[in-house]
């Protein structure tokens, strides 16, 4: 569960979030919103790259204000980039490796050598094992980076369009490994919440329980994805509308 | 390309698996350096050793995590003048002295890595480069110790004392050995750190620091471990001349020498360790070379700016990459066929020389398996230089080479006879190595330049014979091979 | 007092020069990006054209024409073919090429040139501004100083009001967006690494005359003129003039004071040092494209 209490962000004299206060509940949410809405400022904060001016973030009962970005992913946070992070002269095991390397797992190496191989088969990778990351396709960067993102039992998985640049049928399979992520780690409920930002709003509506919207840092609608989807107030923040021609 | 077929990937391997060929590569070096080398080319070699291992570190820096640091050799010139200090100041014996220089040396270089972390890659250039200009100046006035009193441990009238060598070590060939098993030991600590989780968290964080810190991991604690990692084995490196000359020059630790090493790191090629033995090559052993001909050093110096820039031009993986990417597709069956028939000709040939007293039965041995590691090196340095001009230029090169030896092949075929398809090649290499290695051989073993010529070229012939002679009862052989073991450089990078 | 005037005098014309170069880099690094290591070299360069020139007897001014053209005759080439071909790489790598350039040309002037000691007479050395009937200061010196200031405000003009100059901001502002906007990348650069050849030509032949006429001493006075740049953050023309300034007399003021005499050439490098610790004092952050911490 995230919980934000009238989070502010301020750079300059720009506000990118604006008073928002929200709780997420459900195992898959998604963020959507018009350009400068401030869904990766969001996503920034909640990441620890960004500090707010004012109010507070907390994810499963965990405060995160003032904890360092890089004690986040050991307290369950983990998070994709809209640009790929995956080292080129490594091969995808050993990039997802290097993420079980920083978890601690009962059970010592084999542990986390088992842990990344169920990742890796978990996003269907499994035939790229080997393959230096230069050599993965983009749909393959965007799939192993969510395997680097689901090792080690984490309490909040943040992708960031991880859509973006995929086919039509590259989009089905993304689409299925996302719904599968709260409960790869077992329990009928999930263990695993899943923040999702993207613009395709298929992939939006197919995957997320609730859906939350952003427009100038302020929260426009949040609720389940058809609903929201279908709010005169979110058409109009996305698509506009037409003014009156005077006669 | 229309060669790259779908290959099966191979995974690079275990830490162990992947320090096993640097290892035995060194145990070669160390067993049959000295019974090669004279007196002066095997302090030479030491010394280049020695600069391998200070080119390590700067490749650690830079192929690793994209740091550059342009003062390593300084680092090495720390961990010398506290190897000196302790040896002649509280009589430590020199293993210990060299060791704990090393750390003090890794310390200094955690220093001037702090404050760098936060720096962009050209700041920390800019930093390390002022440090090692300081460290010129400091030298410079403090001296390096010799005996002397005082902190400094200078002596001012009277004579300078030299630190003894190891009573494992002490003649010259026994230092070469003692030198180049350390640099072993370091090159190999840094390729298991590459195999490994330090090696992992370094590349993610080459990549993207901000998705590094996403992942939980540390930046600020892995550079700084790199920083001092390499600042230790730069430290071990300046410790070692030290115990080779028993002293160091006081001039001789200059900004320059710390520029170069990281230009020639790169020509040589920070991403692999063989570049660190090139460039080590490249800032001794050459200009060595040179000067035994005459050759100003000076254009030696503006040649390697020249290479600087090719190397940087063309993808900065330096001569290591270069020849990896030429060797991508040789296969595993011509490069056994190869060496055993080479190793038996050399035999053949230097037992033949000895009993026509041209040179000794050793001599010849090695002149003929420096011509088998030409044979293997030139065409690949030959297609680097060609790259010198552009890769348009290079592959138009070996378009013409092709074609040209193809319609030779076919014209020697149609006479009966079985043709190579590469004949062009393998006869401008025998021209190549014939001379060139000739000069080698003449430069550094004294071995009269027209023997030299005729063992070289008499082995080459020999081995084309039985090439021919052989072909058809090896070939099934060879296909065993082929199918058992997949190319030896195509996983490389 | 008195005694520390001659001191002074040194300082601030040694200064100036260091101020000069200094400029040079700034301006290059402004509009293109990189920190230019072949600086002195192409000073050195200039200097040791000028004497030979002087050598064979032909008049001065010629000397100075020559040695000033070769310098800038060589930057404009790198910047037109060499740097246009990496302009892609990132920072590090496109200085580091010129790394490349100055050891092929220190290499090849050391060569031709040799450690011979020489020396680079300007006419200007033998006038100067007396007071009491002693030599207060070379007219050499005064002009190195003008020119530093003189260049300083030249190149704000150049940057502030003229076309170029706005392109060349735009370029450090944002490449990509500048060259979408239809700033042309490869003029544009080749202007600034003309620009940067003069200035090295020019204060190439101060150096050789106050300092060194050696093609290594020189090449290697980059690095005093990259700590002044350092000082004024490679960006701020003023702050680096008076950095400049400062490493000069700071350097020449360590002549009194037996303890640190000898270390007097460091002076410019610990000056950098902490510079930079003192730029980079605040706490880690991410940069704006989120692509690394700053």
């Amino acid at each position: 569960m995230i919980d934000i209490q009238d989070l502010c962000v301020q750079f300059g004299g720009v506000k990118p979030i604006d008073g928002l206060t929200v709780q997420l509940t459900k195992p898959i949410v998604g963020l959507i919103g018009p350009n400068g809405a401030g869904k990766t400022t969001l996503l920034n904060v909640l990441s620890g790259f960004v500090t707010p001016v004012r109010g507070s973030v907390s994810v499963d009962g965990m405060q995160l204000t003032g904890v360092a970005p890089h004690r986040r992913a050991a307290m369950g946070l983990r998070r994709t980039f809209q640009t790929d992070q995956i080292a080129d002269d490594l091969t995808l095991k050993d990039n997802v490796l290097a993420v079980a390397d920083h978890v601690a797992f009962e059970g010592g190496r084999t542990a986390a050598e088992k842990s990344v191989l169920a990742a890796i088969d978990f996003v269907g990778l499994s035939h790229r094992l080997n393959r230096r990351g230069s050599d993965l396709s983009t749909e393959e960067c965007h799939l192993a980076e969510i395997a680097k993102a689901i090792i080690g039992s984490p309490k909040l998985v943040m992708l960031d369009e991880p859509g973006a640049g995929m086919s039509e049928s590259e989009s089905i399979h993304l689409e299925r490994v996302i719904k599968d992520i709260p409960f790869f780690y077992g329990g009928p409920a999930g263990k695993t919440q899943v923040f999702l930002i993207d613009h395709d709003v298929d992939l939006i509506s197919a995957c997320c329980n609730e859906t939350m919207v952003l427009d100038f840092g302020r929260l426009l609608a949040l609720g389940n994805t058809h609903e929201v989807l279908r709010q005169p107030e979110v058409q109009q923040a996305y698509l506009g509308t037409f003014s009156e021609v005077a006669a | 390309m229309a060669r790259e077929k779908e290959r099966p990937d191979t995974s690079p391997g275990t830490p162990l698996q992947r320090i096993r060929p640097l290892l035995i590569t060194f145990a070669l070096i160390a067993g049959v350096g000295p019974m090669v080398l004279s007196a002066y080319w095997l302090n030479t070699f030491t010394t280049v050793a020695c600069l391998a291992l200070a080119s390590g570190a700067v490749a650690l820096l830079y192929g690793q995590l994209g740091m550059v640091s342009l003062a390593q050799f300084a680092m090495a010139g720390v961990g010398g003048w506290f190897c000196l200090r302790l040896v002649h100041g509280i009589g430590l014996p020199f293993e210990i002295a060299l060791v704990i220089g090393a750390l003090v040396a890794g310390v200094f270089g955690l220093l001037v890595g702090l404050p760098a972390l936060r720096m962009r890659g050209l700041y920390l250039a800019l930093l390390t480069l002022m440090v090692a200009a300081a460290f010129q100046v400091v030298v410079n006035v403090i001296g390096f110790p010799d005996g002397g009193p005082g902190w400094t441990g200078k002596v001012v009238n009277g004579q300078r004392a030299l630190i003894e060598r190891p009573w494992l070590a002490s003649s010259d060939a026994a230092y070469f050995r003692y030198a180049v098993l350390w640099v072993a030991a370091g090159l190999a600590l840094i390729e298991w750190h590459r195999a490994s989780m330090p090696g992992r968290a370094w590349a993610l964080i080459r990549k993207s620091e901000a998705a590094a810190v996403a992942a939980g991991v540390s930046v600020v604690g892995y550079k700084a471990y790199a920083f001092a990692l390499a600042g230790v084995l730069a430290g071990l490196s300046g410790g070692l001349i030290a115990g080779l000359n028993g002293q160091l020059d006081d001039t001789g630790f200059p900004v320059s020498q710390s520029i170069l090493l990281f230009a020639l790191t790169i020509v040589g090629g920070a991403y692999h360790w063989v570049g660190a033995l090139f460039a080590g090559l490249l800032i001794r052993a050459l200009p060595a070379l040179l000067n035994d001909h005459g050759v100003d050093g000076n254009l030696a110096n503006a040649f390697y700016g020249f290479a600087l820039l090719v190397s940087l031009i063309q993808g900065r993986k330096g001569l290591a990459g270069q020849l990896a990417d030429f060797y991508k597709f040789v296969r595993m069956s011509r490069i056994i066929e190869g060496t055993t028939s080479w190793v038996g000709i050399a035999a053949l040939v230097g037992l033949l020389s000895w009993w026509a007293d041209q040179t000794t039965v050793a001599g010849a041995f090695f002149i003929a398996l420096i011509g088998l590691l030409f044979r293997i090196a030139i065409p690949g340095v030959c297609w680097l230089l060609l790259g010198f001009f552009g890769k348009p230029v290079q592959d138009k090169a070996e378009a013409l080479e092709a074609a040209a030896s193809l319609r030779l092949a076919g014209w020697v075929e149609s006479r009966g006879w079985t043709a190579d398809h590469r004949i062009i090649k393998r006869a401008l290499n025998w021209l190549f190595i014939g001379l060139f290695v000739g000069w080698v051989a003449w430069g550094v073993f004294q071995v009269p330049f027209l023997a030299a010529l005729a063992i070289l070229w008499g082995a080459m012939a020999l081995k084309v014979a039985m090439e021919h002679a052989l072909y058809p009862h090896i070939l099934p052989l060879r296909q065993r091979i082929d199918a058992r073991w997949p190319k030896p450089f195509a996983a490389y990078r | 007092m008195d005694n520390l005037i001659p001191f002074l005098v040194v300082g601030l014309s040694v200064g100036a020069v260091y101020a000069l170069s200094g400029v040079g880099l700034v301006v290059l690094y402004r509009a293109s990006g990189v920190v230019n290591f072949a600086y002195g070299a192409l000073g050195g360069l200039a200097a040791m054209v000028c004497w030979q020139v002087i050598d064979l007897e032909y008049a001065d001014w010629l000397g100075w024409v020559a040695g000033i053209g070769s310098a800038t005759l060589l930057s404009w080439g790198y910047g037109r073919y060499i740097a246009a071909s990496l302009t892609h790489q990132d920072r590090v790598v496109r200085a580091m090429a010129t790394l490349g350039f100055a050891l092929m040309i220190m290499g090849i002037a050391q060569w031709y040139w040799g450690d011979d000691p020489r020396r680079l007479v300007l006419p200007t050395d033998a006038s100067g501004i007396e007071v009491e009937g002693r030599r207060l200061i070379s007219h050499t010196r005064l002009v190195a100083l003008f020119l530093a200031a003189g260049a300083t405000l030249g190149i704000t003009w150049l940057l502030l009001k003229t076309p170029l100059g706005l392109r060349m901001r735009a370029l450090q502002s944002n490449r990509t967006l500048s060259a979408l906007l239809g700033v042309r990348i490869k003029r544009v650069d080749t202007w600034a690494w003309t620009l940067a050849g003069l200035l090295a030509g020019i204060s190439g032949l101060f150096m050789g005359n106050m300092v060194r006429l050696n093609p290594v001493v020189l090449t290697f006075l980059v690095i005093p003129a990259m700590a002044a740049a350092m000082v004024g953050r490679m960006n701020s023309l003023a702050i680096t003039v008076s950095g400049g300034l400062l490493i000069g007399v700071i350097e020449a003021l360590t002549a009194l004071e037996p303890s640190i005499q000898r270390y007097g050439s460091a002076t410019a490098f610990v000056v950098a040092i902490t510079a930079l610790l003192w730029q980079q004092r605040k706490g880690i952050g991410l940069s704006r494209d989120n692509s690394h911490l700053e």
